[in-house]
């Protein structure tokens, strides 16, 4: 490790959406995700560079409108950007709205005395929209230096570092042209440095937002879209796992073999092939494929900056429910990963409507749940459709969310009649203009960050789980196993909801990660059975019709995959985000509740006909 | 009609309109006052949500949605 003699603190502050964290993964090489939509970062992240021998440390901040904070969450960044805790500020702002963007950074030099460089982001964007702008007059009024940049494409980049480097090891102080009684302000800025050559352009982004936002296209062309895209997933993931659950089959014999050949002893070696590699590898063939192409597809949209016209067609919806429309911001994220949806909550200033969203986020299905949802539709609801098997099965699945978005609505209402009473907030958002996404980047980043990070996740929780399993199988007191002890126990109330005990051993097991339930159902129906091969999904649906599947369990697995207790990393972030147990219990609860009653309900009137 | 004062929920699409003024009892004055919504800008009234709420509008270059019901606290003077 070298020792740097000089180390320097460095803050990246701005309205949100223009480019903060795209600059700050540019100079440290992080890959702090970005994303067309302000408020995609919540958290403060620090990361830092090496330049001219000197170490930077350097702060991403939540972006903010002003310094007259309008929820908690603003009030930590504020507070930050007036304490003068660092040793220069960058102010980052979005060149196409120049205005609203240098109203806060004249605010800032009035208020705080730092060392200030400004970054006029997205020159390249403001260009096509005509706005021209004269970056030294700029620099010259303002008092501070200019750095002109399209971080995105990495222009402007060396040079703001170099002006940091020059700023910090200066003596001069900076914004002497402006102080709390200055006449500057934003408007004679513009009017002195820009040039709106042509009249000022979003012709394309109001053409499109023409049909993407339209009051009678919005939400069909947005369900539309979304089924394209579990469309994609579904038929774009039915090679790979085919070819997978082969592979792995194939290799499982080969390593049993290999076994065999090194005496290894026959309990180890089953529990080893039977309980570990039997759940891991059915974790990668059947969840990987689907997760690998659900990801980028989410992540594309989100570059794009479609994220926010969805919580613009739905605002209506949330407002009827008496929250807030960026819930379906974090509704859209729970779709990824409730942890993150429920962490996303903060974009949401109201603290009554936050607490709606987080207890009601693990109503939509995670990408955890997301394959094995496909996987019971596969196997239960199209097998007779031939070719249009895969749309019917995107409908199918397109159902399911809409089941848990109208759930989630009619939840989130009872939740403000009743325990969270209260008033909607106002709601403001910003529609960002349509960006052409990162396609190369996105699907690099979302498969190494997010598929993987998941997958690995699912590894570590499976891994043990097979093992436990393979052991309570086999493990047998008076000639029963302690497995079928726990499944027999749980099965008369397992049977009321439509499911069985091995189902619902499997989702108290998944807790951890939903990922592994379906495989842990495949493992406790093998314990008692004979098959010792990975069978795939037509082999898989013959077992679970020995072991008493009917439609209506299928239905009833789907409904509880949907709607039971979020898994054990969610419950942590809603902990963490509201230090309250209680309400952490009752975002356990209550999914759980109407995941039990759905089922009962369903099963009742499913056994009736 | 061209000088009368109407609310931004009243106006039409594509309307440009001065604000003339935004009712104190609007929780969220402060921050419209900041993404550019305060007396004596010119906004223009873009398209409406699915079901005439939220109200897009186009506000110092950025493009902003508020709640129809917010929007009938925004006085504005329709310039046609």
């Amino acid at each position: 490790m070298k020792e740097f003699d000089r180390v320097y603190n460095i803050a990246l502050a701005g309205n949100p959406n223009v480019g903060k964290s795209t600059v700050f993964n540019s100079f440290t090489g992080m890959h702090q995700h970005t994303g067309n939509w302000p408020g995609k970062t919540v958290d403060n992240t620090q990361g830092e560079y090496i330049y001219n021998n000197a170490k930077y440390i350097i702060q991403d901040l939540p972006g903010t409108y002003s310094l007259n904070p309008n929820s908690a969450e603003e009030e930590v960044t504020c507070e930050y950007i007036k304490s003068g805790d660092y040793d220069v500020l960058v102010v980052v702002l979005d060149a196409s709205c120049i205005e609203r963007n240098l109203r806060f950074a004249v605010q800032i030099l009035k208020a705080v005395s730092c060392k200030m460089i400004i970054c006029v982001n997205l020159v390249d964007e403001a260009k096509k929209k005509g706005i021209e702008i004269d970056f030294e007059k700029m620099a010259e009024l303002l008092g501070v230096p200019v750095v002109a940049a399209a971080a995105r494409s990495g222009v402007g980049m060396t040079l703001l570092k170099e002006r940091i480097a020059e700023a910090v090891s200066s003596e001069i102080s900076f914004g002497n042209n402006i102080n709390s009684e200055s006449e500057i302000n934003e408007k004679n800025i513009v009017k002195k440095c820009c040039k709106f050559t042509d009249k000022f352009t979003d012709k394309f982004d109001r053409k499109v937002d023409k049909y993407l936002i339209s009051k009678k296209f919005g939400i069909p062309v947005m369900l539309v879209i979304l089924a394209g895209i579990f469309w994609i997933t579904i038929v774009g993931a039915n090679y790979p796992s085919e070819l997978l659950t082969g592979f792995f089959a194939y290799l499982g014999g080969k390593i049993k073999l290999f076994l065999n050949e090194i005496h290894c002893p026959g309990l180890l070696c089953s529990a080893l092939v039977d309980g570990v590699y039997t759940t891991l590898t059915w974790i990668v063939s059947v969840m990987l494929p689907p997760m690998a192409i659900f990801f980028p597809l989410f992540t594309l949209m989100e570059d794009s900056g479609y994220l926010p016209r969805i919580a613009f067609n739905l605002d209506s919806l949330f407002r009827k429910a008496n929250t807030h429309g960026k819930q379906s911001l974090t509704i859209a994220m729970g779709f990824g990963c409730n942890a993150c949806g429920v962490t996303g909550c903060r974009i949401i200033d109201s603290p009554r409507e936050r607490l709606i969203a987080i207890i009601t986020n693990s109503f939509v299905p995670c990408n955890g749940r997301f394959p094995m949802l496909i996987a019971i539709i596969s196997m239960f609801f199209v097998g007779a459709y031939g070719k249009w098997s895969s749309a019917f099965e995107s409908l199918i699945l397109l159902g399911l969310i809409i089941l848990s978005v109208s759930v989630t609505l009619l939840m989130s209402k009872f939740l403000s009649g009743t325990f969270l009473k209260g008033i909607p907030s106002s709601f403001i958002l910003e529609l960002p203009p349509y960006r052409r996404p990162q396609i190369g980047k996105v699907i690099v980043r979302s498969v190494f960050d997010r598929t993987l990070f998941v997958l690995f996740r699912a590894i570590a929780v499976a891994a043990p789980a097979g093992l436990l399993i393979w052991v309570i199988a086999n493990v047998k007191i008076g000639g029963i196993s302690i497995l079928a002890y726990c499944t027999e126990f749980l099965d008369p109330f397992a049977k009321m909801i439509g499911l069985d005990g091995a189902i619902l051993m499997a989702f108290i097991l998944g807790f951890p990660a939903n990922e592994i339930v379906l495989p842990i159902i495949l493992m406790i129906y093998l314990s008692n059975g004979t098959l010792s091969e990975i069978p795939d999904l037509v082999q898989f649906r013959e077992i679970l019709v020995q072991n008493g599947w009917t439609v209506s369990t299928a239905v009833c697995t789907l409904l509880f995959a949907l709607f039971h207790f979020p898994c054990s990393t969610t419950c942590i972030t809603i902990y963490r985000e509201t230090h309250s147990r209680k309400w952490t219990a009752v975002s356990f609860l209550l999914p759980l509740a109407v995941g039990l009653a759905m089922c009962f309900l369903v099963n009742a009137v499913l056994s009736l006909i | 009609m061209t000088d009368a004062i109407t609310t931004l929920n009243e106006a039409s699409e594509n309307d440009r309109c001065l604000i003339c003024g935004v009712d104190d009892s609007l929780p969220v004055k402060g921050r419209l006052t900041e993404l550019g919504f305060y007396e004596g800008a010119v906004i223009e009234r873009l398209q409406v949500g699915s079901f005439g709420s939220p109200i897009a509008c186009r506000v110092s270059g950025a493009v902003i949605a508020v709640r129809s019901s917010d929007a009938g606290k925004i006085s504005v003077k329709v310039l046609r």
